[in-house]
């Protein structure tokens, strides 16, 4: 463990990537690259700060636990991290179908960090710098990175620089009519990239967020709230964890009151949300408890989650009551609520706008469009959540090492992972809003199952060089068993009185039926079969037997799913010629031609996904670009 | 419907309206199969060669559909660059439409999209790059006038009605999203069995309207009525009576078979086309050698029926095997001293008496049928129908799946599918549209 008083010095000033911000994005870029064989710096302001959880103490959730398991199987920390420090982990949508099963885990906060602190430091090709950057310096004319100072007044000199400064640039947090700088509670802002940045002719935007109060345990009655705890045998999220069992720490469970909406509504002007003080914009779905007391004024109460940010905190997180209300209106509302009576508050919630630049500026490999190799990664991309920032920081610390070595960038389809989804929903949309992953994003939705991430990604992790070649191997196992499994399945005829008394369908059969029809009938839960599986299958370990079966079950609509990718996959990939210009095209709507031009997509796929681009839009521009691309060639 | 998907199309190729001859085309990695099944030749179909033969149509007689001209060219020899087929039947809108149906009936068929057949051939080479613009300019016109068509030809009522079915679509879909992307933690949860009333009744909305689909081409091409009868029941006289009366518009044109004479009036400001059946008398043995009475294609096809009965011919039985609506007439009443009953109306051709009053039973059958429709719309492009068809098929799909207890996942998977192909009338609904309606409708978020 690094002890406090102890900073790294660094013994070079030239790297091949430097990665600025020490949070879930920046941890997996610097990792990354590190692991890829380049020499990589990562600028931190606070080192003992590094992986700290801003807001809810969780990873995960629905969609959520879909990406921590997409980068797990591409050779991120991110789900290690969480099996080693979580202290309750649930399973979310157990009661729907499972191809929506959706992992999530509570973690203690402190340990979280501690571990990546350890990871970060013990990583072979990785230094820490404690300092803050300040410019981002590019070369004479503006179209390469050449490196980053800080404020201390070094520079570091780079080919590849990786920007994950999370809610730090020019971060001002608001309570009630109190503004100050900050990036964090506790951690002061960084000033100047921005700047630097416009500079360099990159367009930028402000948005904001919330996080809710911290409360004393010693001071709330329990007796008063609804225990709920986590599973009893959770599955972990990292395919190389083994031996799993994590604590089973509880949360608390109370509701807001229609006196507690009073208190909040007189008070409502002192919200900086609703003076229009704060200039940025906020996600509608993690709402502040002002947001929802007024725009669900008919709802008579609203649910908060009491959490404990690490184990046997004395700290808790009161989920579902963001706000940045003046703290005195806080407290009076909160002890409005059941079991708050006598809450204390640690700290109060706030909300805090930053500085973020629309990710349409990039490529789909993260890279900006105007500055080569600068890389955007996390909330600085306008997005929200942890697993959301880890995602695109492993995509931008993977293609980072891929344009020192002039290998073509490592960018996920939307059919492949929902990381995929997440990338190209970022480059290609107009949103203002900040951007998190939802499971209705993906139209292959089908087909991107959290248990199955492994079979589909691995292999790139591998070839990459992020993964070792036990846990491939490992995944390549799996997955031969579960498709013999499959094989199997198809081949294995059942007779029709031992179906009819260990299923006990609604109407007996009188034909044997493979195992496969047996699944795929209506009415037939996976458990139900279970006795009539053979042996070997039915000693699998539970999480396979549980993907083969929901495989075998659902094949006509994955099938399905797979022929709509290939009827769509023609043209796809077929790049426009970056210099193209829109504005003469007659054929295509102008509206379409002005958004083509300020998004400028890199494929016709990108092109069509625009919002206010049309079919035809899409098939004149086809039409035109081939045209282009001859002339070009004569 | 993207310029780069691989379904197969198909699409009158000729100008709409009345000619000698009409060609239907399919272009596609199906063409092929889904033609030979209804080509009498189909087995021997050979690359760049003409071969002759008859449709087959699953509801008419068997084998005697229409005489037609099958081209086939395989891919990439051909104007598309796809395999590619022409079908050349004789003129006549009601031919094309029967073909047009039995084509897009097939699994993986679809009407083609506006100037679809043109991009193909422009993406696969065949035209000339130096006519690209050309092109372009060519499908953005084509596709403005499919859209304005649209609107134009029935006061946007189409429009308005996908709108609101697409709308009730996205509700119930909306609620499935919302369950799916937030857990029972953070909202309530409705039963999937719940979402089936609104759902059922979009399947039923949607089968009314294609039944107007019938009408919609009538109300294009004029109402098929023809004039069926015993020999010698006076058929002629009166179909000549009808049109004589009537010198507003007559056009003649062949018919759907060479053996009736179609001549087209207007009733009720809508064109009525009369069939007088009277002509296969010269081929009454040869129809009679070969089995097929040709009076019950016309029936079938028929949007109307005047049966003519008269004293001297026995006709009583006609009335029981016909279902669609019908005017019975007793003809040569002047013949005969006591009136029969039972009919519809009594005339005589000789004296004109009862004409009037046939003329008002037509003309009240025709608003009846113009009338008809759902919510006043009334489909009458293939297209359109075409999109009707498939969403039918999904939105059961998407029942059967929720009965069927299925996954909620899988459920939206159908329902989103229904939804896009309604989006090919209203245009895409992007996952931020369903977004947006979730988070105006939901309080979510921890």
């Amino acid at each position: 463990m690094l002890e406090n008083s102890a900073k790294p010095t660094v013994s070079r000033e030239s790297y091949d990537v430097i990665v600025v911000g020490g949070g879930h994005a920046g941890i997996e870029a610097a990792l990354a690259a590190s692991r890829m064989g380049k020499e990589t710096l990562l600028i931190t302001m606070e080192i003992q700060a590094l992986g700290r959880a801003s807001c809810n103490p969780a990873i995960g959730g629905l969609a959520k636990g879909h990406l921590v398991r997409e980068i797990d199987a591409l050779g991120g920390e991110m789900a290690k991290a969480t099996d080693a420090t979580g202290i309750q982990f649930k399973m979310l949508n157990r009661s729907k179908g499972r191809a929506v099963w959706s992992p999530r885990a509570q973690i203690d906060k402190i340990a979280y960090s501690a571990y990546m602190v350890e990871t970060l430091s013990s990583q072979p090709l990785l230094d820490l710098y404690e300092d803050e950057a300040v410019r981002v310096i590019a070369n004479p004319d503006k179209t390469a990175v050449t490196g980053v100072s800080v404020r201390g007044g070094k520079e570091f000199n780079c080919h590849s620089l990786i920007l994950t400064n999370g809610t730090f640039l020019n971060g001002l947090i608001h309570i009630g009519d109190k503004q100050f700088s900050a990036g964090r509670v506790g951690e002061p802002a960084s000033i100047g990239i921005t700047e630097s940045l416009a500079e360099l002719g990159l367009e930028t935007g402000r948005l904001k967020t919330g996080t809710p109060p911290r409360i004393k345990r010693e001071s709330v009655d329990f007796s008063k709230t609804t225990l709920q705890t986590g599973d009893e045998n959770p599955e972990p999220f990292s395919f190389s964890t083994t031996d799993f069992s994590p604590p089973n720490e509880a949360c608390y469970i109370t509701n807001t009151n229609p006196e507690t909406h009073t208190i909040i509504n007189q008070s409502i002007d002192l919200s900086p949300l609703f003076s229009g003080v704060i200039q940025g914009v906020g996600p509608r779905y993690c709402p502040s408890i002002e947001d929802k007391v007024v725009r669900f004024s008919d709802k008579s109460s609203h649910q908060l989650f009491l959490e404990p940010e690490w184990s046997d905190a004395d700290q808790l997180y009161v989920n579902g009551f963001s706000s940045s209300l003046p703290e005195e209106v806080q407290l009076a509302s909160l002890r409005s609520v059941p079991g708050l009576e006598k809450v204390k508050f640690i700290r109060p919630g706030y909300a805090i706008e930053y500085d973020y630049f629309p990710p349409s500026q990039l490529k789909a490999s993260l890279e900006t469009k105007k500055v080569s190799g600068l890389f955007f990664a996390g909330q600085i991309n306008g997005t929200s959540g942890y697993e959301e920032a880890a995602g695109q920081g492993l995509v931008a610390g993977i293609n980072a090492c891929r344009t020192i070595d002039n290998s073509p960038p490592f960018v996920l389809k939307r059919d492949e992972a929902y990381l995929g989804v997440l990338i190209d929903d970022l480059i290609t949309k107009d949103t203002d809003e900040p951007y998190r992953m939802f499971t209705s994003r993906a139209e292959h939705r089908l087909l991107l199952r959290y248990d199955n991430a492994h079979f589909r990604l691995t292999v790139k992790g591998f070839d990459l060089g992020l993964v070792s070649k036990d846990f491939y191997d490992g995944v390549k196992e799996d997955h031969r068993l579960a498709q013999l499994a499959e094989v199997e399945f198809e081949a294995t005829y059942i007779k029709p009185s031992l179906i009819n008394s260990t299923v006990k369908p609604q109407i007996p059969v009188t034909e044997s039926q493979s195992l496969s029809n047996l699944l795929r009938r209506p009415h037939v839960p996976i458990e139900s079969i279970k006795p009539l599986l053979p042996d070997w299958v039915q000693n699998l370990k539970p999480s396979l037997l549980t993907l083969i079966a929901t495989n075998t079950k659902y094949r006509g609509y994955i099938e399905r799913e797979k022929l709509q990718v290939e009827r769509l996959s023609k043209h796809q990939e077929l790049v426009i010629p970056s210099d193209i210009d829109y504005i003469p095209m007659n054929a295509i709507s102008f509206e379409a031609r002005q958004k083509l031009q300020r998004i400028r997509p890199e494929t016709i796929g990108q092109a069509s996904r625009i919002s206010g681009v049309s079919p035809a839009d899409v098939s004149i521009l086809l039409i035109l670009i081939k045209k282009h691309v001859s002339r070009e060639t004569i | 419907m993207l310029p780069f998907d691989q379904d197969t199309i198909a699409a009158i190729s000729t100008p709409p309206g009345i000619g000698g001859l009409a060609v239907v085309r399919l272009s596609g990695p199906d063409a092929l199969a889904t033609l030979s099944p209804l080509f009498s030749a189909g087995e021997s179909l050979t690359p760049r060669y003409a071969t002759y033969g008859t449709l087959i149509h699953p509801d008419l007689a068997v084998g005697e559909f229409d005489d037609c001209i099958v081209t086939y060219f395989k891919a990439p020899h051909s104007a598309t660059g796809e395999d590619l087929i022409e079908i050349s039947i004789h003129g006549g809108a009601y031919l094309q439409q029967k073909l047009m149906e039995v084509l897009l009936s097939a699994p993986k068929i679809r009407a083609a999209g506006a100037g679809e057949f043109t991009l193909r051939a422009f993406l696969s080479g065949r035209i000339d790059l130096s006519r690209a613009e050309a092109v372009a300019d060519l499908i953005h016109a084509k596709d403005s006038a499919a859209h304005k068509n649209a609107i134009h030809q029935l006061g946007g009522s189409l429009r308005t009605l996908v709108q609101s079915m697409s709308e009730d679509l996205i509700k119930t879909l909306t609620i499935i999203e919302a369950e799916l992307d937030f857990s029972d933690q953070e909202i309530d949860q409705t039963p999937l069995s719940d979402l089936l009333a609104p759902l059922v009744k979009l399947l039923k909305t949607t089968e009314d309207l294609l039944e107007t689909y019938f009408y919609g081409r009538r109300l294009e091409e004029g109402f098929r009525v023809p004039l069926i009868g015993a020999p010698n029941s006076g058929k002629s006289s009166l179909f000549n009576l009808l049109l004589g009366e009537d010198r507003a518009i007559v056009t003649s044109r062949p018919g759907t078979t060479r053996d009736t004479i179609e001549k087209t009036i207007i009733v009720a400001g809508h064109s009525v086309v009369l069939i007088d059946t009277a002509g296969l008398r010269k081929t009454d043995i040869e129809a009679e050698i070969s089995g097929v009475d040709r009076s019950k294609e016309e029936i079938e096809a028929a949007d109307l029926v005047i049966l003519v009965h008269a004293p001297d011919t026995k006709s009583a039985s006609l009335e029981k095997d016909i279902n669609t609506p019908q005017i019975t007439v007793f003809n040569k009443i002047d013949t005969i001293t006591t009136t029969p009953t039972g009919k519809d109306t009594y005339l005589s051709c000789t004296t004109g008496e009862g004409l009037d009053q046939l003329k008002q039973l037509l003309y009240a059958q025709v608003i009846n049928m113009v009338n008809a429709g759902v919510g006043g719309v009334i489909l009458n492009s293939e297209r359109h129908r075409d999109v009707f068809k498939r969403f039918s098929l999904q939105l059961s799909a998407g029942v059967a799946a929720i009965k069927g207890e299925v996954g909620p996942e899988y459920v939206a998977s159908d329902l989103r599918l229904a939804l896009d192909i309604l989006g090919e009338i209203t245009g895409k609904t992007t996952p931020d549209d369903i977004l947006n309606q979730i988070f105006s409708g939901f309080c979510v978020g921890k």
